[in-house]
């Protein structure tokens, strides 16, 4: 970047401009980065609630018949559903506590991203009757690795006659969390289901995604209804309850937000545009020169450009970091976490070059065009 | 090569409004290498549309400008912008340096265009400015430097990429007698020593007796030739 001189010397040509519209830039990201921020964290929260996601269990804890199902994935909205049957125990060891979530794994997991598993593990799991996917807690503290053997004492009893119950390793999932001590982990539905001697054919509860978070009432009371007679009734609720209510004051935060920084960049734009184009006009004949010296109309048209991505984005940076800087305490307003999410960064950066390209569009043109002639005589 | 600069039947015009104004009507010109010539004439006949002519700035309607080898007449724009980067320094009557840099950056500006690296560029830079006299004035801005000097910057600026040809409008037209001496001597002195070719555009009949060559310009045609030693 030789001609970073150049693209200076234009900005300290009038500094106590240049330091305004830049002070304008700046303040401007601080509000953009502070109530961005607070959205963004506000969503990522919502996020983390899981409000796509609904759980069916038996209203008075009885075991829920396996043919319901069918009948779940049915109602509109409902994208996909897991069953599960819990079994919980011990190794040889009382103190090493396992609990086998028993289900579909495949389905399971894309219920819950926060953990991962290498994709050829989901099939062995699949393959494997008695395969057993352990968090990676367990493994290292149960020392338990792939393709071990390792055998559950549970209260539940099996075709067997005892209540032993046998897994093989096939896969280890990784929590996305490492402090968390998990003992849960994953097992076939049908293994379970098959191999014990009492309540053949139900399930604890039922995991189901739903196409649209803000239908999750809709879609839980149309559950509900479906059983409402049944022998077993059932209770549908979002994993976090709470989080239903606060979807709907999100859309109204948002809209609030999206209204005051569209007002303020707008005003933003005004003041950037001009300042580039008073920038630009006054040094008509400084370009007549430059062009002169060899360089071509692209050349000179690429130093506007730069000059204002240089004036906005600079000052953008600025009022970011000013606004991550106060966003631990704008946070707790909110009840969101303290960190800054680097997706606003991101999204202040790319403004702030837009910003800077379309103010520079029409001075940068006009550069472009100046004829040299034309310049240096009409002086 | 024997001739620095060829211009055969040149004939330009140029449009105010509806107004045709026509500036150059066939003009002949050529120097060698190493030519100090001077072009004098009355306001507004011509002498900067020649010059443009001759710098590459502008292109005429009709004849052929030859200079350091490259027909003018067939390059575009860009080739224009790059050949002039490469054969042309400029000297303008009110210096043009960009008032916000240092007198060694505004000599640098040429140079961003070629591929000197750093270390190369402020080498010529400081050649530069040694030459012209100004080595202790490196760091100053224009502001905090006399007219003479300012001008001296911009011809260190115009000769440091090396060019072949320089041209200067009325390179003294603001400066007082003795000042213009002192930058009419040294341009003599960049064309004696370094062999550097130059066109000057003056109103002064003093400063173009520092030429080798003086030729008018009356009614877009060059009137009139004389030859004179340099005594
Ligand atoms: N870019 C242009 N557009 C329109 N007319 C022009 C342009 N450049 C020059 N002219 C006209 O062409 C004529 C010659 O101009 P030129 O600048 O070459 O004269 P000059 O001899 O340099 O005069 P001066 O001594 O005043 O500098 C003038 O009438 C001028 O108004
Ligand atoms: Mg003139």
């Amino acid at each position: 970047m030789k001609s970073l001189p150049l693209i200076l010397s234009a900005l300290r040509r009038k500094p106590a401009r240049t330091f305004l519209t830049m002070f304008g830039v700046v303040i401007a990201f601080v509000l953009f980065g502070l109530l961005q921020g607070v959205d963004s964290a506000f969503a990522a929260a919502l996020d983390r609630m899981k409000l796509d996601r609904l759980l069916v269990d038996a209203r008075f804890s009885q075991p829920l018949p396996i043919s319901y199902r069918a009948r779940i994935q049915n109602v509109p909205g409902v994208t996909r559903i897991a069953e599960i049957q819990f079994l919980g125990g011990h190794l040889q060891d009382e103190k090493r506590r396992l609990l086998s979530i028993a289900t579909d794994p495949e389905t399971w997991l894309s219920f819950r991203p926060e953990y991962t598993v290498p994709r050829s593990q989901i099939e062995a799991v699949k393959r494997t009757r008695n395969g057993a996917i352990i968090t990676d807690w367990t493994a290292r503290e149960y020392g338990l690795k792939i393709g071990d053997q390792f055998t559950l004492r549970t209260q539940m009893t099996n075709v067997t006659g005892g209540s032993d119950w046998n897994f093989v390793v096939v896969g280890i999932m990784t929590y996305f969390d490492p402090t968390q001590h998990l003992t849960v982990f994953l097992s076939n539905y049908k293994y379970i289901d098959e191999g014990r001697v009492t309540d053949r054919g139900t399930a604890n509860r039922f995991l189901l995604g739903i196409s649209d978070p803000r239908d999750s009432t809709r879609v839980s009371r149309a559950i509900d209804a479906l059983f409402a007679t049944s022998g077993v009734q059932t209770r549908t609720q979002s994993e976090h309850e709470m989080g239903q209510l606060r979807m709907a004051a999100m859309g109204d935060i948002s809209f609030f937000t999206r209204s005051i920084i569209s007002a303020v960049f707008f005003t933003l734009l005004i003041l950037t545009a001009n300042t580039m184009m008073e920038s630009v006009r006054e040094r008509t004949s400084e370009f007549a020169v430059l062009k002169t010296l060899g360089y071509t109309d692209e050349a000179v048209f690429g130093l506007v450009i730069l000059e204002s991505i240089l004036l906005c984005v600079t000052a953008s940076l600025v009022g970011l970091a000013l606004a991550a800087a106060a966003f631990p305490f704008a946070s707790t307003y909110f009840d969101t976490t303290g960190l800054f999410p680097p997706v606003v960064i991101a999204a202040g950066v790319g403004l702030a070059t837009g910003l800077a390209l379309i103010s520079a569009a029409i001075p940068g043109w006009r550069a472009l065009r100046l004829k040299v002639v034309d310049a240096l005589v009409a002086r | 090569m024997s001739q620095m600069l060829q211009m055969r039947g040149v004939v330009k015009h140029y449009t105010r409004g509806n107004h045709r104004v026509e500036v150059l009507h066939g003009v002949d010109l050529e120097a060698r290498p190493g030519e100090f010539i001077a072009l004098m004439g009355p306001s507004g006949s011509g002498k900067s549309t020649l010059l443009n002519l001759i710098a590459g700035l502008d292109k005429p309607d009709r004849g052929e400008v030859v200079v350091a080898g490259s027909h003018l007449n067939t390059l575009t724009q860009r080739e224009l912008s790059r050949w002039r980067a490469r054969h042309v320094g400029f000297v303008f009557q009110f210096y043009n340096l960009l008032p916000t840099l240092s007198a060694e950056l505004n000599v640098e500006v040429p140079l961003f265009l070629t591929r000197l690296s750093r270390a190369q560029r402020r080498q010529s830079v400081a050649a530069s400015l040694s030459l012209v006299g100004l080595t202790q004035w490196a760091k100053h801005k224009p502001q905090e430097l006399s007219g003479g000097q300012q001008q001296r910057v911009a011809i260190a600026r115009a000769i440091v990429s090396d060019p072949t040809i320089l041209v200067c409008d009325e390179p003294t037209g603001d400066l007082d007698r003795a000042t213009a001496d002192e930058i009419l001597q040294l341009l003599r002195t960049i064309s004696t020593k370094h062999g550097k070719t130059i066109v000057m555009v003056t109103h002064d009949p003093l400063a173009a007796g520092y030429a080798t060559r003086q030729l008018h310009v009356d009614k877009g045609l060059l009137i009139r030739s004389e030859e004179r030693a340099i005594a």
